[in-house]
């Protein structure tokens, strides 16, 4: 259908098209067809970036293949509320094909629309239906000032009547229709000011070499504030899990830049900025700890033999209802009009020219100070890593997983500047190792918070000593887990230092 | 793809007329469905309004897969496509007959269509010939109305036989009352005396209908102009039946 859409000028009517249309064929008119619809997709637009979208129509949630606008697969929703996750849908098709793409995150209902099809069948001299012409009349619903209809016709060829397809379409620019290649609830959707695809979780800020680390230093600060504003009403409504964790991603990317990024921009506001930052991470810490507790769920059930795993039921119950008094308290906090304050305030610093003249880095090229930087922190990550010994206590890597941490926030600043395939390439290598101390550190977590629910039972019902067992089972084999990590921590770390990875890292970063 | 070919040896027995009204149900229950018109008559063409293209030939059909493709053409309906017929089919044995491997060429020209669609329908010539052969081969389920006469169960007989002597499968043939008219009593009796002896009949009927005539008037399956008639419950009540075969 997509490619045989066309868009009517100003000044067309539909009655002026149909009648010039019939001056030359001999067309039926089908039944008027109303339809209302609903598009769904994840806040950061997965299904889009897939090819895909979801409708809602008639009690159906149905996946549709954007570029021919194929319906792939459908699925019944009969409740009054709209879906949200994945496993909010019965087990079909529909549900296998998208959950792999949504993972965690939620739909969200971002267009209602009204769609009233009037189909007119141009016939032959047989009278034989050869192709059939749809007059389409779509209309936002949910957002009702944005009054205006979109017009649009679709061609719809059928098999074996090509030349009638072929005849008609070079006749439809002289009636004033305009084809467009946009498919059809894009087009609605930009009309209404969406725009698919615009925000994503992936750090993407272009720079040039040349310019000042000023200049590319509030244009990364900018980008970051951005993505703290956008995924702020997500974690008030409490849309998904995802809004908190791209919103404090955002503040620890700023927090990582105001660190890490000496002397450019003015000591007043990076003092302030890293004291106001810091603090609203910290509001949120348990928030996300509770989250990623939850997350593990499944994970937890599995690790457990069959008879313990009764006694999560009580555990996960508990951290539900902690996480629903926590998310509040996070909301309000996110709801404070102090809140608002700090980021325009760091907005308009952001946004002024600097008074503070001696700032050693401010005039200094992007690309030097971000060799100089990176290469700095690659070294000092190869010589502590160099000392991790087997029996080294588990704090120094911990240590490294931080310094590791600081390293890929500048490579993601600065990916921009380099040869793509390499940074990538180099930036694949580091997260392989992150991997392994990131593992390692979330079991190091979760042992402290299983060890922590265990310390808070201390009743001697039924419940509570299933619940120990199961914990203590879990406590068990997180355990082991780390174990194994800790060994794999060797391989993984002789891989990314290995001297062709060291010289890599020279070439691209040592440029004096 | 499930091939379900309308075959008689006998003609005006009703084959073409439940051809288009068992495609037309499938593809309304969503199934991608393509009628093959055999028979050089073209009355299924006819019904669907559709013409071949004017090169299209009966050699065509056997030896150029490229030209089938672009000759099969879409119905007024959705999901029901048609590879129109050509009065050039009356030539399909001669042609079948100077081929290497005459007994299966069918199959080969109906291969690509596995891709597209889950169900074909064969609108067959009446006739026993080399092209029937190839169908009884090609066809997963033969559907053969017979008119409750001594002579229609006579022709129907005769397939039986054939079959057996040619060894095709037997199963394969699924005979059901065509053109009943429940007044006569010779169609009572016959049906009667039928149905003691030989199980493999199904259970609906197709009734005589003015209606079913009228289809040359409308051109276009029962369920359109008449979709309350006893006709038409007869063609929706048969498509349950052979669906689940």
């Amino acid at each position: 259908m997509g490619q045989n859409t066309y868009l009517l000028k100003d000044d067309v009517t539909f009655t002026q098209l149909l009648q010039n249309l019939q001056n030359t064929y001999t067309l039926k008119a089908d039944k008027k067809v109303q339809t209302q619809s609903s598009y769904f997709d994840t806040f950061d637009w997965r299904l889009y970036r897939n090819g895909r979208r979801i409708f809602f129509s008639d009690d159906q949630l149905n996946l549709v293949d954007l570029e021919n606008e194929n319906i792939l697969a459908s699925v019944v929703w009969e409740k009054r509320v709209d879906p949200r996750f994945y496993w909010d849908l019965a087990e079909s098709k529909l549900r296998d094909l998208i959950s792999p793409l949504l993972t965690v995150r939620a739909l969200i209902p971002l267009l209602k629309m009204d769609r009233q099809r009037q189909t007119y069948r141009m016939l032959n001299k047989d009278e034989k239906t050869v192709l059939f012409i749809h007059f389409d009349t779509f209309q936002v619903t949910q957002i009702p000032e944005l009054g205006s209809q979109i017009l649009l016709v679709d061609i719809q060829p059928l098999r074996g009547y090509k030349s009638d397809a072929h005849n008609i379409q070079a006749l439809l620019p002289s009636l004033g229709l305009e084809h467009t290649a946009v498919n059809e609830s894009i087009l609605v959707m930009k009309s209404v000011g969406l725009m698919p695809g615009a925000y994503s979780s992936k750090f993407k800020v272009s720079l040039k070499p040349d310019m000042t680390a000023e200049t590319a230093l509030r244009k990364i600060f900018l980008n970051l504030l951005e993505t703290i504003q956008n995924n702020r009403d997500g974690v008030v409504q409490d849309l998904d899990t995802e809004f908190l964790h791209d919103y404090r991603v955002a503040i620890r990317r700023t927090r990582a830049g105001l660190n890490q990024i000496p002397a450019v921009l003015p000591d007043e506001w990076v003092n302030y900025a890293k004291r106001e930052f810091s603090s609203l991470g910290g509001l949120s810490n348990h928030l996300r700890d509770l989250d990623v507790y939850l997350l593990e769920e499944d994970n937890y059930r599995s690790l457990l033999p069959e008879p313990l795993r009764k006694g999560l039921h009580p555990l996960f119950k508990r951290l539900a209802i902690e996480r629903g008094r926590e998310q509040q308290k996070v909301a309000q906090s996110l709801k404070n009009p102090d809140l608002d304050n700090m980021l325009s305030q760091w907005n308009n610093w952001l946004n002024t020219p600097a008074e503070q003249g001696d700032l050693a880095n401010a005039d200094r090229p992007i690309l030097e100070l971000a060799n100089e930087l990176i290469l700095i922190r690659f070294q000092m990550i190869i010589r502590s890593g160099n000392k991790i010994k087997s029996t080294s206590p588990d704090e120094k890597l911990h240590r490294l997983r931080l310094q590791c941490k600081k390293l890929r926030y500048l490579m993601e600043f600065f990916a921009s500047l380099y040869p793509q395939a390499e940074i990538l390439y180099l930036i694949k290598q580091l997260k392989q190792l992150q991997d392994n101390l990131g593992k390692f550190n979330d079991l190091f977590v979760q042992q402290n918070q299983l060890g922590a629910s265990l310390q808070k039972i201390n009743q001697k019902t039924q419940n509570m000593v299933e619940e120990a067992a199961a914990i203590g089972g879990l406590l068990a084999v997180l355990n082991l887990k780390q174990q194994q990590v800790r060994i794999e921590f060797k391989r993984k770390y002789k891989l990314f230092s290995s001297p062709g990875n060291q010289s890599k890292f020279q070439q691209l970063f040592d440029k004096k | 793809m499930k091939t379900i070919a309308l075959y008689s040896i006998k003609g005006g027995v009703g084959k073409t007329a439940a051809c288009v009204n068992l495609a037309y149900l499938c593809a309304q229950e969503n199934h991608p469905t393509l009628i093959c018109d055999l028979d050089p008559q073209g009355s299924a063409s006819y019904y669907f309004r559709v013409r071949a293209l004017k090169k299209f030939k009966s050699k065509h059909l056997l030896t150029e897969p490229k030209k089938v493709d672009e000759n099969i053409r879409a119905t007024d309906y959705e999901n029901l496509d048609i590879l129109p017929s050509d009065i050039s089919y009356r030539n399909l044995d001669i042609i079948l007959d100077n081929l290497k491997k005459p007994k299966n060429t069918m199959k080969q020209v109906f291969r690509p269509f596995k891709k597209n669609y889950n169900y074909l329908f064969l609108d067959c010539p009446p006739n026993i010939t080399l092209s029937s052969e190839n169908i009884f081969d090609v066809a997963d389920i033969l559907l053969v109305p017979v008119i409750p006469t001594t002579l229609s169960m006579l022709t129907y007989e005769k397939l039986i036989e054939f079959f057996q002597k040619k060894s095709f499968k037997l199963k394969k043939i699924v005979p059901f009352f065509s053109m009943v008219e429940r007044r006569k009593t010779l169609h009572k009796t016959t049906i009667e005396e039928i149905e003691n002896k030989d199980t493999s009949f199904l259970e609906s009927q197709i009734p005589y209908s003015a209606m079913i005539e009228k289809m040359g008037i409308y051109r276009e399956p029962v369920s359109l102009f008449g979709g309350a008639s006893v006709a038409n419950k007869a063609y929706q009540a048969l498509w349950r039946e052979v669906q689940d075969l």
